[in-house]
């Protein structure tokens, strides 16, 4: 269903669905059809070349020999019109001429509506049906097909005419095959490619021949009396011997040998062979040629299982002389599948829910082993992972995937990493979705104050399917990082209480007095923090400063993994220096501290002011007094040690120009919209702005290095005692 | 291969066009806006049915005199957490069963927030139906039939009283919307680039407030359950 290319598109969708309907109605069709009986008036003539007779009445042929009135009225003519610019001419006055003579004798029976007239050259289809019934034909469709000269012109060939009538498909093919008794071959050729070659292409979804529940020939198969000799046959119709004589038709012996009409039946044939006789006679053919009789002129059908078809009447009309060939009749009762209208509904919505029912069986099906995560408490740099099953217990792949959230461009918060995003899932299936929830430097300080939870609801789609809400909450333990300086340096506790076994023994190793639950900070030694320095930034300064004449590469390399954790617990409960872990690590967290602050050291508000002052030192001190009172002296003290350090790098042969860049890189943070508008240029031109910038970044902590401030705070050289207020409660925040 | 020709010969005459519609369930929780979905696609109830964690999908055909109405039925989470998760659903839908329970006169409370969430929020031309589901509890009912049909014909919404698990007007609520509907594309074009995925992004139609209802109030027929 989502525009992924693979499924199909709605619109496709719902057309296949209209055709699958139409699908099952059909094959259901018995169940709201009644069969009921009507009357079929076939027949067939080659009029060669003649014009209807003034005198000589149509009636012995198409009215006489019946005392039904038929329902439809199927006439084929050949050799209409011998005349070669018939080939050219689309309509022909002799088309004409036997139409009007053809209704005039119609009328007489009753009020007959043309359904459809088709002409190929001297090949002429019409049929016509009752008035009072005209409104149940529908879907009529014409084709010709020419098999004659160069096998494609239409002297010889086939026209057809389609319809249905009520539930029935019906189809009616008029052909003249090639003359000639030894052309028998090329005679079931004009057969096979009428069949191959008609198509119905008004229609929308275009027919053959094939395609019909009942198929009428009729017309001049030119099929002969073949290895008698015309005495012989002359003979046997002389002691009206026809069924013997039948033994003797090309287009038996070639139906029973399945060469042509094949599954076509034919009516017992009890009239004599209708060519050729002397025009204005029934006397045989008294020419030069003296052509042996034939029954060249003949009606066929073929219908599907289940369909009644049956011939009442196969005869000729030995009345009719104009022409070499006499005329021949098929009258038939057809069972025509009636529509009852109010079964034929209950039969629609019956299919309709079928497909209903299949579809939603077809819907991809998924499960889920939890739709509520709780996450419980985690804190800043903390991992937790969950495991989200999916399994598919449909009956069909799935794809699923997360997806976002009304007003959010994203599936899921920051500070969570679904893998996978999307999958797929054969039948069966089952995927083990890791859900990481990791607080990190972008969404601590949201967290921190409280502006976001860890609460999340994502939605799990199943492509063309489902959706699963899943809610994800855990409580966020505040730490140190992500508060702001001046929030943290006026925070007269702890963020959080030591664990309680450490507590006890470090307390009481730092003062013999016994710790009472109410008291809020230990005697201060003579180390104690500046004012409006945070202390845990000053215990990392202090460790670093202290320990930094030991491990002279500070800044240059990270520490172990999971120090800063061990850290972030130490500075959180302002436990005694000195910090666990390696000075790499200290130097780590304090950077890390840093980069996590809302507002960064060098306040965003004067971020230019900053990069605009680096030249200039009275500049820079200029700037820094418009610092928050916190951002100054933290950076003063930051300052001190760098300066320290500075003297360290120098003389250390891996160091790294590159390092103070770093440093100032996040001292001076980029302020959010001069990030935008920096991604939004060219890589070379992205380049060249990070250089410069970069440059007067340095520039400016460069001043701070060289030249000195008058009241730069004091870092004591060693870690002997203890330098923090630690405080048993922890801090919440709102 | 089937034809166009069995439009005429195998179905109805016009049953052939199928029109596809997005309905989308809401209100409170356990009003019973899934006993309704499968009273209506599967004619089951179940007494205990399962809390919907999510949004079930579904299709179900409609048969009227003239045409056929297919509805793909989004069936959401009732409870006020999911809330803000309510527009993928409703967004792009032309029709919306809201919900409540005639024994809870809060989730009435909650469907009239529903309407006029939808009133500001949803397509301008969706076609409302409001529900009052478990109307075989008659004995505990705190939300009068009266009521409820005043405030529908007020603004203009269909209304009902079903009972999932007796099956009550379950049908007829799904017919009379269906009924409702505009019928004027032909199946082919409606539905192309509207969503059915609630993941794609579809415009969201502001400021076409239908409050008022524009006269198009009208009840559905068979009349409501009263007892």
């Amino acid at each position: 269903m989502s525009a992924n290319g693979v499924l199909p598109s709605r619109v496709e969708q719902l057309k296949s669905r209209e055709l699958l309907v139409e699908e099952r109605m059909h094959l259901r069709q018995k169940e709201y059809v009644n069969i009921q009986s009507f009357h079929f008036f076939l027949a067939t003539w080659n009029v060669n070349g003649q014009s209807p007779s003034a005198t000589e009445s149509l009636e012995p042929w198409l009215t006489a020999c019946t005392p039904e009135t038929p329902t439809f009225y199927v006439i084929g003519f050949q050799e209409l019109d011998l005349d070669k610019r018939a080939y050219v001419i689309e309509t022909s006055l002799r088309e004409q001429e036997w139409q009007r003579t053809l209704e005039a004798a119609l009328r007489k029976k009753a009020a007959y509506k043309l359904v459809r007239v088709i002409r190929l050259v001297g090949m002429m289809l019409l049929v016509y049906v009752l008035e009072k019934h005209a409104g149940h034909v529908k879907n009529v469709a014409a084709a010709h097909v020419g098999t004659g000269i160069m096998g494609w012109m239409g002297n010889k060939g086939g026209v057809g005419i389609r319809l249905e009538f009520h539930g029935s498909e019906l189809c009616f093919v008029s052909a003249h095959f090639a003359a000639h008794t030894e052309e028998v071959e090329r005679r079931n050729e004009d057969f096979r490619n009428i069949c191959e070659r008609m198509v119905f292409n008004q229609l929308q979804f275009p027919k053959r021949i094939k395609d019909h529940d009942i198929i009428m020939w009729l017309g001049d198969f030119n099929y002969r009396i073949f290895q008698l000799s015309r005495p012989e046959v002359q003979q046997l119709i002389s002691e009206d011997r026809l069924a013997d004589l039948v033994l003797y038709d090309q287009l038996q012996r070639e139906m029973s040998q399945q060469k042509v009409f094949h599954g076509f039946r034919e009516g017992r044939i009890r009239f004599r062979p209708t060519y050729k006789y002397d025009v204005g006679t029934d006397r045989w053919d008294s020419s030069e040629k003296s052509r042996v009789p034939s029954w060249c002129d003949r009606i066929l059908w073929k219908a599907k299982d289940g369909e009644e078809v049956r011939q009442v009447v196969y005869g000729s009309a030995m009345e009719l002389r104009l022409s070499d060939h006499k005329p021949v009749i098929g009258i038939f009762d057809v069972g025509v599948k009636v529509v009852d209208k109010s079964r034929q509904k209950k039969v629609y919505e019956n299919v309709l829910k079928e497909i209903d029912r299949e579809e939603n069986l077809f819907i991809p099906q998924a499960t889920i082993d939890c739709n509520d995560f709780d996450l419980g408490e985690l804190t800043f740099v903390q991992q937790v992972t969950r495991t989200l099953t999916v399994a598919n217990n449909g009956q069909v792949p799935v794809v699923f995937e997360f997806i976002a959230k009304p007003h959010s461009t994203s599936y899921c918060q920051e500070w969570l990493k679904i893998t996978p995003q999307r999958s797929f899932l054969s039948q069966g299936d089952v995927c083990y979705v890791e859900l990481q929830v990791y607080v990190d430097k972008r969404t601590v300080a949201g967290l921190t104050s409280g502006a976001t939870t860890l609460d999340d609801i994502l939605v799990l789609h199943l492509d063309g399917g489902k959706d699963f809400f899943i809610t994800l909450h855990g409580q966020y333990r505040p730490s140190c990082f992500g508060i702001p300086l001046e929030t943290l340096a006026a925070m007269p506790t702890a963020v959080r209480a030591p664990p309680p076994a450490i507590t006890e023994q470090t307390l009481i190793s730092f003062d013999n007095s016994p710790t009472t639950p109410s008291t809020t900070s230990l005697p201060v030694d003579p180390h104690r923090t500046p004012a409006h320095i945070p202390v845990e930034v000053w215990m990392m300064l202090r460790h670093l400063y202290a320990v930094s004449s030991d491990i002279p590469d500070l800044f240059l390399q990270p520490g172990p993994p999971d120090e800063v954790e061990k850290i972030r617990d130490h500075l959180d409960g302002r436990l005694p220096l000195p910090l666990p872990g390696s000075g790499h690590s200290v130097a780590e967290a304090l950077l890390l501290y840093f980069d996590s602050l809302p507002d960064p050291l060098v306040p965003y508000r004067l971020y230019h002011e900053c990069l605009d002052a680096g030249a200039n030192w009275s500049a820079c001190r200029f700037v820094l007094e418009k610092f928050p009172k916190a951002h100054r002296e933290t950076f003063k003290a930051f300052i001190v040690l760098l300066r320290k350090l500075q003297r360290h790098w120098d003389q250390h042969p891996s160091s790294d120009v590159g390092t103070l860049e770093v440093i100032a890189d996040l001292v001076l943070k980029l302020p959010v919209e001069l990030s935008k508008a920096l991604s939004g240029m060219g890589q070379v031109g992205k380049g060249v702005a990070r250089q410069a910038i970069s440059r007067k970044k340095t520039a400016f902590l460069q001043q701070f290095l060289i030249n000195r401030l008058d009241d730069e705070p004091i870092i004591p050289a060693e870690l002997t005692s203890p330098a923090t207020v630690v405080t048993t409660f922890p801090v919440t925040f709102d | 291969m089937a034809a166009v020709a069995r439009n005429t010969a195998g179905g109805p005459p016009s049953a052939g066009k199928i029109f596809q519609f997005k309905l989308v369930l809401l209100g409170e929780a356990a009003v019973g806006k899934s006993s309704l979905v499968l009273r209506f696609v599967k004619g089951h109830f179940h007494e205990y049915q399962e809390s919907t964690i999510g949004a079930a999908f579904l299709t179900q055909t409609v048969c009227l005199d003239e045409t056929t109405v297919k509805f793909e039925i989004w069936d959401t989470a009732g409870q006020e957490r999911y809330h803000s998760l309510a527009p993928m659903y409703y967004r792009g839908a032309q029709a919306a069963i809201i919900v409540y329970d005639i024994t809870n006169q809060e989730s009435f409370n909650k469907a009239k927030a529903w309407v006029r969430e939808l009133q500001r929020q949803a397509n301008p031309n969706i076609v409302i139906a409001l529900t009052g589901n478990k109307a075989d509890l008659v004995n505990k009912r705190t939300v009068e039939y009266e009521e409820a049909q005043a405030y529908a014909d007020e603004q203009g919404l269909l209304f009902l009283e079903t009972s999932a698990k007796s099956g009550v007007n379950v049908n007829e609520l799904f017919l009379a919307i269906a009924k409702k509907l505009p019928k004027t594309e032909p199946a082919g074009t409606r539905g192309q680039g509207q969503t059915v995925n609630v993941n794609a992004a579809a415009e969201e139609s502001k400021g076409g407030c239908c409050g008022g209802g524009g006269g198009s109030a009208s009840a559905a027929p068979g009349g409501a359950a009263r007892n």
